[in-house]
């Protein structure tokens, strides 16, 4: 894998910015830490030295110049072995005690840079310079172990705030590895899927992370897509199936008509009459299948509203009565008028589901035939709408394939319809989260949708 | 009339042109849809006929900028199925209309017919006559020849949108979305038999007949010559 990519990875950018916060609140406390150890190092060197000028000042005031200079003398000849450092010089910068060789230029407090014009061995001291009287005292303690120990202080929070880096990095280095590795699993699936391999889904492994739930939705969409898929494809097939045949026979009844015309027969006009309905036929045909795939596809449901079902199935019954008196079949809308039977949904989608079914009841009965429309609350009291007749109802076969596009009992082109009437139906009462139900009533057939309990609004 | 025909399938350009131009429209005609915008901007026509799909700017968005200089003139839209029912409708003014591909050469006659001739501002009439037969749209009556005539709700729209285009032809289509409010076609001869109970309750019982069907284009209603 491409290191670049790694180092791109949210896990190592993570680790990257809280490194980088990290290591910028690691120097604030090395500064802070290595300040206060180095203030009570020196506090503590300044108070041995008080304590020594205070003692040196004292002996002066009880007892004059004379016991001072004793004194110096004393804690220098005490002192030959230890490092301390100490030394009293007359007004004309001449030695009058003490190990130091040469009267220091300064008063007060001073740094090791000054303790080379100290000559004793060349170690660092800390010094404090003072005048008493007439003479010049100076009193200093060895820096021995102070700069040694704030320098390995420094090299060792260094050390510890590279180390805490690198670690950090490591492991936003790792955990971006691993994210990447997955990511990379997900693009070559994806890929896969764009090259034609609908069936590519991504593999799922290790813990349940945020990765692993994006890769759970992206399989769950493929899955869709590739059910959408076989759909289109069965549809396209169908499609180019179904449609030659009225085609064909269009192109027949034109060329029919083209010849009835040189021979100056009269039926001409009546043969492009018949192509054009075939013509028609095809783009009703289209026209269907866009529907159902237009209420399938969709999702939005903008267009639903509060509706009374039995308002609409009365309507329709209405609309249809007369068409069917024409063939002596009784339609009839059987509803409980005492109750109200209202659902959410899109008023043209219902009432096409409800046409094609009364349509379907008036085509495939004999004269003479009943079909009754009902609105009704089911054993479950849900909102069901049902078409019934006592025609020759479907076959085992049919009652189970009624439902595919462009499937018909009667495979025969002659016979009407085509095939597409209770797809829609099906689309239609899916997108209302309804069921559509086909049985046999022997005799007779019952299609009957059953709508959701309604949310509360 | 003066027609601006805005469609970029030649074919079909060449047929609605042919098929106007005999009826005696003067028609404009424009492939593009920004030609389309510039055409309707400048010149006045009393009905436009935009196709869905443009090159250049798609029809409703033509449509739309159109609307938005106020320009009211009326537009009758040619749209493939799948658009009617989300997109154009609820987009359509009242002066507008639509027609889903492939459509009857007569289907499109009737709709530029019946828009062209709607009056700008709708001074509705409550009383529709035609010969001797009357509508009182508010009482909700109808009569002929002063004799009072029983419809159903149905058969009384119907006559209604008949009689509110009379002497010009209404399509079966225009019957289906007007009276039923139906986008599809149904399978059975649902208009045909309420043409036909109509006709059997208006002009059966009388002398002269009102009610014409028109061969392969639709259906007419008009006082006799």
């Amino acid at each position: 894998m491409p290191r670049i990519k790694i180092l791109g990875g949210t896990g190592f950018r993570s680790a990257l910015y809280a490194s980088l916060a990290f290591a910028l609140a690691t120097l604030c406390l090395s500064v802070f830490v290595y300040h206060e150890v180095k203030d009570s190092l020196y506090g503590e060197l300044q108070n041995q030295i008080q304590k020594d000028v205070y003692l040196l000042q004292k002996t002066y005031r009880e007892n004059g110049h004379s016991a001072l200079i004793k004194h110096v003398q004393t804690v220098e000849n005490q002192q030959m072995r230890t490092p301390k450092l100490i030394g009293l010089f007359d007004e004309d910068q001449s030695k009058l005690g003490g190990n130091v060789e040469q009267m220091p230029e300064f008063n007060g407090w001073s740094h090791t840079s000054h303790t080379v014009s100290f000559n004793t061995g060349g170690s660092p001291y800390y010094a404090f310079s003072t005048t008493i009287g007439r003479a010049k005292m100076v009193v200093g303690q060895p820096l021995g172990l102070i700069a040694p120990t704030l320098k390995s202080l420094f090299w060792l929070l260094i050390l510890a705030s590279a180390l805490a880096i690198i670690t950090a990095l490591s492991i936003g280095y790792w955990a971006s590895r691993r994210d990447s590795i997955k990511l990379k699993g997900i693009v070559d699936t994806l890929h896969a899927v764009s090259n034609g391999d609908i069936t590519a889904r991504i593999a799922l492994a290790g813990t349940d992370d945020q990765i692993n739930q994006v890769s759970r939705q992206i399989n769950h969409n493929l899955d869709r897509l590739s059910s959408l898929m076989d759909n289109t494809r069965h549809t396209a097939t169908a499609i180019a199936h179904d449609l030659r045949t009225p085609i064909n026979r269009a192109s027949l009844m034109l060329q029919e008509a083209r010849q009835s015309v040189n021979k100056q027969a009269i039926d001409s006009e009546s043969m492009i009459e018949l192509a054009e309905n075939e013509l028609a036929n095809v783009s009703d045909i289209f026209d269907t299948i866009l529907r159902i795939s237009q209420v399938s596809i969709s999702e939005d449901t903008k267009s639903f509203e509060l509706l009374s079902l039995p308002e609409i199935a009365e309507e329709m019954v209405q609309t249809y009565q007369p068409v069917a008196a024409e063939r002596n079949i009784i339609l009839m809308f059987v509803v409980d008028q005492s109750v109200e039977y209202k659902l959410h949904g899109d008023k043209n989608m219902l009432r096409q589901a409800l046409v094609n079914l009364i349509e379907n009841a008036i085509t495939y009965c004999p004269e003479g035939a009943d079909i009754a429309v009902k609105v009704f609350n089911n054993e479950e009291q849900l909102l069901s709408l049902d078409v019934s007749d006592n025609g020759p109802g479907l076959t085992e076969e049919g009652l189970e394939r009624a439902l595919e596009l462009f499937y018909r009992e009667n495979a025969s082109r002659e016979s009407p319809g085509n095939g597409l009437g209770l797809a829609l139906v099906k689309a239609i009462a899916t997108k209302h989260r309804a069921t559509l139900k086909l049985r046999n009533l022997n005799p007779g057939l019952s299609c009957s949708l059953t709508f959701p309990k309604r949310e509360l609004i | 009339m003066k027609l601006l025909l805005c469609e970029d399938d030649q074919t079909t350009l060449e047929f609605i042109l042919k098929g106007l131009t005999e009826i005696g429209h003067t028609v404009e005609t424009v492939t593009d849809g920004r030609e389309a915008l510039s055409h309707c901007l400048y010149s006045q026509y009393d009905v436009i006929i935009l196709d869905r799909m443009l090159p250049g700017m798609d029809g409703l968005s033509v449509l739309k900028s159109l609307r938005a200089t106020n320009n009211t003139t009326p537009v009758i839209f040619l749209t493939a199925m799948a658009d009617v029912e989300d997109r154009v409708e609820g987009l359509l003014a009242g002066g507008d209309d639509y027609l889903v591909k492939p459509f009857q050469f007569s289907e499109l006659m009737a709709r530029i017919t019946a828009l062209s001739r709607r009056p700008p501002t709708a001074e509705e009439s409550h009383f529709l006559q035609v010969h001797d037969l009357q509508l009182d749209l508010l009482s909700r009556v109808a009569s002929r020849a002063e004799q009072p005539i029983a419809l159903l709700p149905k058969e009384f729209s119907l006559l209604e949108l008949l009689m509110r285009n009379q002497s010009r032809i209404v399509t079966k289509t225009m019957i289906l979305e007007q009276v039923w409010g139906f986008n599809f076609n149904p399978k059975t001869t649902v208009v045909e038999t309420h043409i036909s109970r109509l006709r059997s309750k208006i002009d059966r019982p009388f002398d002269v007949a009102l009610l014409h069907t028109c061969r392969n284009s639709g259906y007419s209603i008009r006082a006799p010559h």
